[in-house]
C-alpha cells in the first residue's frame, strides 16, 4: 500500500484530533468556524454511511441466501428484502420529509409494534432469569441481590406502602455504592478514551486504518 | 422434594402469569399512593422558576422501543413545558426521534402556542456527538429545515436560538447509555461542558445508575427515572396521564420478581441442603 | 391498521411459548423496514443538509459529499483503501468530539464531588457517606489496577472495589426490571385497547391448536 493508503488516513485522524481539542481549549480567532465547519462534515458523512452501507449489507446478506436457496430462509429473506426496498422508496420518493402521513402510518403499523415488541420480550426474560439464576450462592452475589431487591421495592410504588424503610434504603444505595462504583468505572473509562486519543494522534491504533 | 420442585416450574406458566399480573390492574384499578422522588422535584422547580417566554430545548431521543418509558415522561414534560408558556425546540438526534415527537405531540393540549413563533419540531440529525455540537453552536449547518419541510430561516423562533448560550433549560431524552450516540450523553459532554446550560434528563430507567453520578456531582439539574419519574411529574403537573395509571402493574410486577427469586433460592436451598445431608 | 400492529405483536410474543413462522415474519418485518426507514431519513439529511446547500452556493459541501459517496469502495477490492479517508475523518472528529466534552463532566466534575469534606460538622449522616464515598470510588479504581496483582494493602482495597461493582451491578439489575416491565406493560396496555384486544382470542385459537397438532404428530 502507498502513503496515501496506509499513511494518510492515520493522519487525517491525528491533525484533526489535535487541532480540534487545541481550539477547544485555546481561543484562536476563526476557530469556531473551522470546528463547526469539521462537525456539519463528519455528521454528513455519518448520512451517507447510513443511507449506503446499512441498506447495501442487508440487501448483500439477504440476497447471498436466496442465491444459495437455503431451505425455509430464502423466501423470508425474498420478503425482508422487498419490503426494505418498499420502506426505501416510501421514505426517499413519496414521504421524503414529514409533510406526508403516509411513512409515519408505516412506522406507526410495521416499526413501532416491532420494535416496541422484541424490546418486551425481554421482561419475559429477566422473570425467567430472576427464578433460575439469581440465588444467594455466596456473599459477593448475595450483596448483588440484595442490592437488586432494595431497589426494586423502592421503584415500586408498593415498596413504600409495605415499610417506609424501603425507599430511603433504595435512595442511599443509589446515592453512595451505585455513585461510586459507576463514578470509577467512568473515572477509569475517560482516562481510558484519552489514553485511546493519544494513540490515535501518535499512529499507533490502525483499526480503522485498515491495520490491525 | 415438593420444595425442590418450587424451582422446576415450567417456564411458559411463569410467562402466563406475568401477563395476567401486568393485565390485572390495568383492567381493574388499585390506586397505589406514589411518593415524589428529589429528582422528579428538581426538573419540576426548575422549570417552573422559568420565566414565560423564555427559549427552552426539548431533545427528542427516543425510539418505538423506548417509548413505552420515556413516552409518559416527554408528554409530562412538554405539557409543564406548554402551561409554562415557553418557547420549545425540539430536536431529534435519534431516527426514530421525529416519529415518536409526532405521536406525542398527538392530542397534547399546547395552550395556544402557535407552531414556528412558540414551538417547532426539527428533523433527525445524524451524527451523533457531531449532531449535538453542531446544533449547540451554529445550527444552520446542520438543519435548515423543520421536520415537515418548512425553511428554518424564516421562522420567529429560530431567530431567538443562535447557539446553546440563548437556552435557559435543556431537556434530553435518551434511552441507553450516556455513551450512546443520540442520547443525553452528547448533550452532557458538548452542551453542558461547553456552554453551562442547566441540563435535565430523561432516563430509561436501566440507564440511571450510569447517570446517576453526573446527578450526584451537580453536573445534571435533575433526573427523571424511567415510568415512576414519569408517574411523578404526572402528578407534579397535576395531570395524571398513562404513567400514574400504569404504577400499579408496575409494583404488582415487581412484587412477582421479587417472589419469583424467593422460590428460585428455596428450590436451590432445599436441594443444596439435601445434597449435603447426604 | 392498528389490526397489522395487533397481529404482528401477537406474532412476536408467540415466540415465548415456541419458536415459529409467525415469528420470523414479524422478525423480518422488523429488520426490513427498520432498516429501509433509517436509509430514508438519511437520504433526507443528505439532501437537506448537502446537497440543496451545496446547489445554493455552498462549494465546500462537495468534499463531505465525496467522502460519504467513498464509503462504498469499501465493498470494491481494488479501491477499498479511499473508504479509509470518510473513516478517517469520523474516527477524528468524534474522537476529539468526545475526550473534549468528557473532561469537564466525566473526570474533573467527578473528581470534585469524590472529594467532599470528610468531616461535616454536626452532620455525622453526611460524614459517613463522604467518607463510603471516596473509599469506595478509590477501591473501585483500585480493582481496575491490572498491572500489580491484587494482594497486601492494594487487594484489600481492590476487594472493596470488587463489593462495590457487585452493589452497582445490583441496583442497575433492580432498575433494569422497571424498564423491561414497563416496555412489557406497554404491549400489554395495547393489545387490551380497542381494536388489538380481538387478536388475543385469534392468538390463543392458534397457539392451541399448534399444540394439538404437535402432540398427534
Amino acid at each position: 500500500m502507498t502513503y496515501y493508503q496506509k499513511q494518510l488516513p492515520l493522519l487525517i485522524t491525528g491533525i484533526l484530533i489535535v487541532t480540534l481539542i487545541f481550539t477547544y481549549f485555546v481561543d484562536i480567532p476563526g476557530s469556531s468556524l473551522y470546528t463547526d465547519e469539521l462537525t456539519a462534515w463528519a455528521a454528513l458523512v455519518g448520512a451517507f454511511a447510513i443511507a449506503l452501507i446499512g441498506p447495501f449489507n442487508l440487501i448483500r446478506y439477504h440476497a447471498g441466501i436466496i442465491s444459495k436457496r437455503e431451505p425455509d430462509k430464502w423466501l423470508l429473506s425474498v420478503y425482508t428484502i422487498a419490503i426494505t426496498i418498499i420502506t426505501y422508496a416510501v421514505g426517499v420518493f413519496i414521504s421524503p420529509i414529514g409533510a406526508s402521513t403516509t411513512l409515519q402510518d408505516m412506522y406507526n403499523t410495521l416499526l413501532v409494534p416491532c420494535s416496541a415488541t422484541i424490546y418486551s420480550l425481554t421482561g419475559f426474560f429477566i422473570a425467567s432469569a430472576a427464578y433460575r439464576t439469581f440465588q444467594f450462592r455466596n456473599m459477593e452475589t448475595s450483596i448483588m441481590l440484595l442490592a437488586g431487591v432494595l431497589i426494586m421495592m423502592k421503584n415500586a410504588a408498593v415498596g413504600g406502602v409495605i415499610w417506609p424503610g424501603f425507599p430511603i434504603i433504595g435512595d442511599w444505595i443509589m446515592k453512595i455504592p451505585n455513585t461510586g462504583g459507576f463514578r470509577g468505572i467512568m473515572l477509569a473509562t475517560t482516562v481510558g478514551l484519552i489514553a485511546y486519543g493519544v494513540r490515535l494522534i501518535l499512529g499507533f491504533e490502525k483499526v480503522h486504518a485498515g491495520g490491525t | 422434594m415438593a420444595l425442590e420442585k418450587l424451582s422446576d416450574i415450567d417456564r411458559r406458566y411463569i410467562y402466563l402469569l406475568l401477563l395476567v399480573l401486568l393485565a390485572y390492574p390495568v383492567l381493574f384499578p388499585i390506586g397505589l399512593p406514589i411518593q415524589i422522588t428529589h429528582e422528579a422535584r428538581t426538573i419540576y422547580d426548575d422549570i417552573e422558576a422559568i420565566p414565560e417566554g423564555s427559549l427552552v430545548v426539548m431533545q427528542m431521543d427516543y425510539s418505538a422501543g423506548h417509548a413505552a418509558e420515556l413516552g409518559p415522561q416527554s408528554r409530562a414534560i412538554i405539557q409543564h413545558m406548554f402551561m409554562k408558556r415557553l418557547k420549545i425546540i425540539m430536536p431529534c438526534f435519534e431516527p426514530e426521534g421525529p416519529a415518536q415527537t409526532v405521536i406525542t405531540m398527538d392530542g397534547m393540549d399546547t395552550f395556544d402556542a402557535v407552531y414556528g413563533e412558540d414551538w417547532v419540531q426539527l428533523p433527525y440529525m445524524v451524527g451523533g456527538e457531531s449532531a449535538v455540537a453542531a446544533f449547540a453552536s451554529n445550527w444552520p449547518s446542520i438543519v435548515t429545515t423543520d421536520h415537515f419541510g418548512n425553511p428554518l430561516e424564516d421562522m420567529p423562533i429560530m431567530k431567538l436560538y443562535n447557539d446553546a448560550n440563548d437556552v435557559v433549560y435543556w431537556f434530553a431524552m435518551g434511552g441507553g447509555s450516556p455513551a450512546g450516540g443520540g442520547s443525553y450523553g452528547p448533550a452532557i459532554t458538548q452542551v453542558v461542558a461547553r456552554y453551562g446550560t442547566p441540563l435535565g434528563v430523561g432516563a430509561l430507567a436501566w440507564g440511571a445508575p450510569l447517570v446517576y453520578p453526573y446527578y450526584e456531582s451537580g453536573t445534571i439539574a435533575g433526573l427523571l427515572i424511567g415510568q415512576r419519574g414519569a408517574a411523578e411529574y404526572e402528578l407534579l403537573i397535576n395531570k395524571p396521564m398513562s404513567a400514574v395509571a400504569s404504577t400499579d402493574s408496575i409494583s404488582i410486577s415487581h412484587l412477582y420478581v421479587v417472589l419469583l427469586i424467593a422460590l428460585g433460592n428455596v428450590g436451590y436451598f432445599s436441594r443444596k441442603f439435601r445434597g449435603e445431608r447426604k | 391498521m392498528n389490526l397489522i400492529a395487533a397481529s404482528l405483536t401477537a406474532m412476536i410474543l408467540s415466540y415465548v411459548y415456541k419458536e415459529n413462522m409467525f415469528f420470523r415474519i414479524a422478525e423480518h418485518t422488523f429488520i426490513g423496514t427498520s432498516s429501509g426507514y433509517f436509509g430514508a431519513l438519511a437520504v433526507g439529511v443528505i439532501l437537506n443538509s448537502g446537497v440543496n446547500p451545496l446547489l445554493k452556493g455552498k462549494v465546500i459541501l462537495i468534499i463531505p459529499i465525496i467522502l460519504g459517496v467513498l464509503l462504498i469502495t469499501r465493498y470494491i477490492p481494488n479501491v477499498r483503501w479511499m473508504s479509509l479517508w470518510p473513516t478517517s475523518l469520523l474516527v477524528g472528529v468524534g474522537t476529539a468530539l468526545a475526550i473534549r466534552g468528557a473532561i469537564r463532566p466525566s473526570l474533573v466534575d467527578q473528581i470534585v464531588a469524590t472529594t467532599k469534606p470528610l468531616f461535616v460538622a454536626n452532620n455525622s449522616y453526611d460524614s459517613i457517606n463522604n467518607i463510603l464515598m471516596l473509599v469506595m470510588v478509590v477501591g473501585t479504581l483500585s480493582y481496575f489496577i491490572f498491572t500489580k496483582e491484587h494482594k497486601g494493602a492494594l487487594g484489600s482495597v481492590a476487594y472493596i472495589g470488587r463489593i462495590t461493582i457487585l452493589a452497582a451491578l445490583g441496583s442497575s439489575f433492580g432498575n433494569t426490571v422497571m424498564t423491561r416491565m414497563t416496555l412489557l406493560l406497554g404491549r400489554v396496555q395495547f393489545m387490551l385497547g380497542d381494536p388489538a384486544w380481538y387478536v388475543i382470542p385469534v392468538a390463543f385459537a392458534v397457539i392451541i391448536l399448534s399444540t394439538i397438532r404437535d402432540r398427534t404428530k
